[in-house]
C-alpha cells in the first residue's frame, strides 16, 4: 500500500512540474521546405513531394513536347479519410510547370465571371479608352485538362500505424478523349506509439 | 511514519488539483441551464453558457472532450455548419490526442490516479465508443448541408474507420476483462469478491435489459450507414455505397427505406446477381423500382434527430469486502421523455415516414451497462484503497489522541468518503434519443412539401420546394420537447461542377423553426 502510495505520489510531482514547464508559447520561423513529420497524417512535405514528382514528369511528357498545349486543371477527387486541400495540391503542381515554360493554363475555367465582368466593363462601361479595351471572344480553348485521385490505405496493429496516400494525375486530350499521360505518387507513412511519453 | 499516514491525504490534494473540479460537479446540473435554452430554440444562449466569455479561437484551444461535443451540437442544430464542424473537429483532435498518447503517458497515469483516489470523474472524459463514431456522423452532415461532398465523404469514410476501431477495441477490452477475471479468481485472499460484484452490477442495470437488447451492439449504427451510402450515391460512388447499404441491411433487414435503395444502387453499381436476393427480402421489383426512379427523378432526404438521449444518474450498490461493506457510485442512464414517433413528410401526394435507423438510446444503455463490468473493479479496488488509509489513520488517531481522536478521525473519513464517491455523470448530453431517415421520390418541379411530427404537439409545417434530378433536397430536423427546428439544403445541380476548387458560394439553407 505505501509502495503504491509512494508511486502516486511521484507520479503526482512530475506531472505537476511537467505541467508547469508547458505554460506559455514559442513562435519561430521554419524552413517550408524542411521534411515535416509532426504527424503521419497527411502534410506540407507530402503536398511538395507530390507537386514535384508531377511537374517533373508531366513536363517531360512527350505529349507537351514542343506544343506548350493550354490546359486547365479539372477536380482531384479526396478519396481519403483527411480533410485534404486538393487545390493546394494542383496550384503547387501548375506553378512548377508554368515556371517550366512548357506549358500553358487557361483558367477560364476559375475565374469565368470575372473575366466576362472585366470584358464587358472595358467595353460598355465607357470608363476605358476604347484602344485599350479588350475583345471579347479572344480566349485561347484549352488542349488538355488535368484531374486526379488521391486515395489512403489505413492500417492500424497494437501500437504501429501505417497509412499509404496514393497521388494519380491523368491528362486527358479534350479533343480525343485520350488519357496521353498519367503518372502516380505513392507515400507511405508508420508511426508508433511510444511506449513512454507526456 | 507520519509522512506515510499523511501520504494518502496529500495524494487526494494533489489528485483534486489535477483533476480540476469536473470531479465534484453535477454534470447533470452544469448543463441544466444550456439543456433549457436549447430546448426552447435558443441556440446562441445555450452555446453562450457553455463556453462563457472566451472568444471563439480560444474557446477551440480547449482540451476537453465533452465541451466541444455539446457546442458542435447546438451549432449543428442551428444550422451553424461551419462553426458546428470547428467545434466538432477540435473534438476529434482531442479523441486523437487521447489515443496517441505513449502507452506509459505521465497524464494518463496522473489522471489514473487521480480517478483512483478521487473519483472518476477527476480523469478527462474519453467519451462511449458510439459517442467517438457519431461526432464522424454529425460531421458528414454538417458537410453535407453546406454542400460540401468532398469534406462528407472524408467524415463518411472516418466513421467506417472508426467503426472498424471501436470493434477491434471492444474485443481487445473484452479479452482483456477476461483475463484480468481469471487472474483475480486465483489470488489466494482477493480484496475483491469479483462474481459478487460482477452480480450485483448486473442486478443494478437488469431493469434497462430490454432497451440493451434493442441493439446488436453500442457501436453499430444504421443510420451512419444509410447517410454515408447516401454520400457516396451523391459521388457517383456506387460501389461504397453499396457496401454501407448492405452493412445497414445487416444489422437492421427490416427497414423500409432500404429495399429501394438496395435495388437502385445494386442496379447503378453493376451488382444485378444480387437485385433477386433485394426482391425476395422486400417484395420489390426491380421494373417497378426502377420505372419509379425515371419517373421521379428528384430525392429528398429526410435526417430526423429525434427527442433526447438517456441522461445518467446516479446509483449505489453495496457488497461486502475484507475490509468492510463496500458502497460504490455507478451511472446509470435514465430515459428522458419528450420524443416523437416518426416525422411525416408529404409532398405532390406522396407520403413517407422516417425510419428508426439509429438508437442512440438503446446504445448509451448498453455501452454503460457493458463497461460498467470492466469499470466497477477499477472503482472497488479505489474504495478498498480508502477503507485501507481509513483504518489506519484511525489507529493512528486512537493512539495519539485517545477516544475523541479516533471519534475525529471516523466522522472526517465519513466526510471525505461522502464527498468524494460519486458517479461520474458526464455524457455527450445533448444528442436525440435516436436518428431516423426516410427518402422520398418526387417528380421535378416546384412544390410544396409537409412536414408533422407524428406525437408532438408542435403543428405541422409547410415549406416550398424546388426539386431537381440530381440534386437532393436534404431536410434536418431536431425535436426535443415541444420545439422542433428544421434546416433544408440543397446539393449542387451537378457535384462535379460545384466542387471545382471550392466554390460553394450558391449553397444556402434555409432555417425553419417550429414552437
Amino acid at each position: 500500500m505505501v509502495i503504491h502510495a509512494r508511486f502516486l505520489a511521484g507520479i503526482f510531482l512530475l506531472v505537476s512540474f511537467c505541467a508547469m514547464g508547458g505554460c506559455g508559447r514559442s513562435v519561430r520561423y521554419g524552413d517550408p521546405r524542411a521534411v515535416e513529420t509532426v504527424t503521419a497524417e497527411f502534410g506540407s512535405t507530402d503536398l511538395q513531394m507530390i507537386a514535384q514528382k508531377m511537374a517533373k514528369s508531366l513536363s517531360d511528357a512527350p505529349a507537351l513536347w514542343d506544343k506548350r498545349p493550354v490546359l486547365y486543371v479539372a477536380q482531384v477527387k479526396n478519396k481519403t479519410t483527411e480533410h485534404i486541400d486538393t487545390q493546394n495540391i494542383t496550384d503547387s503542381i501548375r506553378t512548377q510547370l508554368l515556371k517550366s515554360g512548357k506549358v500553358r493554363f487557361t483558367a477560364a475555367m476559375e475565374v469565368n465571371q470575372d473575366l466576362v465582368q472585366q470584358l464587358q466593363y472595358q467595353i460598355d462601361s465607357g470608363m476605358v479608352r476604347p484602344d485599350t479595351a479588350r475583345k471579347m471572344g479572344q480566349q485561347i480553348g484549352a488542349d488538355y485538362f488535368l484531374y486526379g485521385v488521391i486515395t489512403e490505405i489505413h492500417k492500424k496493429a497494437g501500437r504501429v500505424e501505417d497509412t499509404y496516400f496514393k497521388f494519380t494525375l491523368n491528362l486527358v486530350n479534350i479533343e480525343t478523349a485520350l488519357i496521353d499521360w498519367a503518372d502516380e505518387k505513392e507515400i507511405r507513412k508508420v508511426t508508433k506509439r511510444r511506449v513512454f511519453g507526456g | 511514519m507520519r509522512m506515510r499516514r499523511i501520504l494518502p491525504g496529500l495524494l487526494a490534494a494533489g489528485a483534486l488539483a489535477l483533476s480540476g473540479c469536473a470531479a465534484f460537479q453535477n454534470y447533470n446540473e452544469v448543463m441544466a441551464p444550456a439543456r433549457e435554452s436549447f430546448a426552447s430554440g435558443r441556440y446562441a444562449e445555450a452555446r453562450a453558457q457553455l463556453t462563457g466569455k472566451k472568444p471563439e479561437a480560444e474557446f477551440l484551444r480547449g482540451d476537453q472532450l465533452v465541451p466541444f461535443l455539446e457546442t458542435g451540437l447546438i451549432d449543428h442544430t442551428a444550422g451553424r455548419f461551419k462553426e458546428s464542424s470547428a467545434a466538432f473537429l477540435r473534438g476529434t483532435e482531442i479523441i486523437k490526442q487521447q489515443e496517441d498518447k505513449a502507452v506509459i503517458s505521465l497524464s494518463n497515469a496522473a489522471a489514473g490516479a487521480g480517478s483512483l483516489i478521487v473519483n472518476e470523474g477527476a480523469a478527462p472524459y474519453q467519451g462511449e465508443s458510439f459517442e467517438k463514431i457519431l461526432i464522424h456522423t454529425f460531421l458528414a452532415i454538417n458537410y453535407v448541408m453546406q454542400g460540401d461532398l468532398e469534406g462528407a465523404g472524408v467524415e463518411a469514410r472516418r466513421c467506417y474507420r472508426r467503426q472498424e476501431e471501436v470493434a477491434r477495441l471492444h474485443e481487445r477490452e473484452l479479452g482483456k476483462a477476461r483475463r484480468e477475471n481469471e487472474k483475480a479468481k486465483r489470488q489466494e485472499a482477493p480484496l475483491v469478491d469479483r462474481d459478487l460484484l460482477d452480480r450485483e452490477i448486473v442486478h443494478a442495470y437488469r431493469d434497462q435489459d430490454s432497451a440493451a437488447s434493442r441493439v446488436a451492439n453500442a457501436y453499430q449504427n444504421p443510420f451512419t450507414n444509410c447517410l454515408c451510402a447516401f454520400i457516396f450515391r451523391a459521388r457517383n460512388e456506387s460501389n461504397d455505397a453499396y457496401l454501407e447499404l448492405k452493412r445497414a441491411y445487416t444489422i437492421r433487414p427490416r427497414t423500409p427505406l432500404l429495399g429501394p435503395l438496395l435495388i437502385e444502387t445494386a442496379w447503378a453499381g453493376g451488382f444485378q446477381e444480387d437485385i433477386a436476393q433485394w426482391e425476395a427480402a422486400f417484395g420489390l421489383r426491380r421494373e417497378e423500382v426502377l420505372a419509379d426512379a425515371a419517373k421521379n427523378p428528384a430525392e429528398v432526404w429526410i435526417l430526423y434527430e429525434n427527442g433526447w438521449a438517456p441522461l445518467k444518474r446516479q446509483i449505489t450498490i453495496a457488497f461486502p469486502t475484507p475490509e468492510g461493506m463496500v458502497k460504490i457510485a455507478i451511472p446509470k442512464y435514465q430515459v428522458q421523455p419528450g420524443a416523437a414517433q416518426a416525422l411525416e413528410v408529404s409532398c405532390n401526394g406522396r407520403r413517407v415516414r422516417t425510419d428508426l435507423l439509429g438508437d442512440l438510446e438503446a446504445q448509451a444503455i448498453r455501452s454503460r451497462r457493458d463497461r460498467m463490468r470492466i469499470l466497477a473493479i477499477k472503482m472497488t479496488l479505489r474504495i478498498v484503497s480508502r477503507l485501507v488509509a481509513e483504518r489506519e489513520l484511525r489507529q493512528w488517531m486512537a493512539k495519539e489522541f485517545g477516544v475523541w481522536g479516533e471519534l475525529f478521525a471516523i466522522v472526517s473519513a465519513s466526510a471525505v468518503n461522502l464527498g468524494l464517491e460519486r458517479a461520474d455523470l458526464r455524457c455527450w448530453s445533448l444528442l436525440p434519443r435516436n436518428l431516423q431517415m426516410a427518402r422520398l421520390r418526387l417528380p421535378e418541379g416546384n412544390a410544396i412539401m409537409e412536414l408533422r411530427f407524428l406525437g408532438l404537439g408542435t403543428p405541422s409545417r409547410q415549406v416550398k420546394v424546388s426539386l431537381r434530378a440530381g440534386t437532393p433536397t436534404i431536410v434536418l430536423a431536431r425535436s426535443a420537447g415541444d420545439f422542433a427546428s428544421i434546416r433544408i439544403s440543397q446539393l449542387a445541380a451537378s457535384w462535379r461542377n460545384e466542387e471545382k476548387h471550392g466554390d460553394r458560394t450558391g449553397q444556402t439553407v434555409r432555417n425553419l423553426d417550429i414552437k
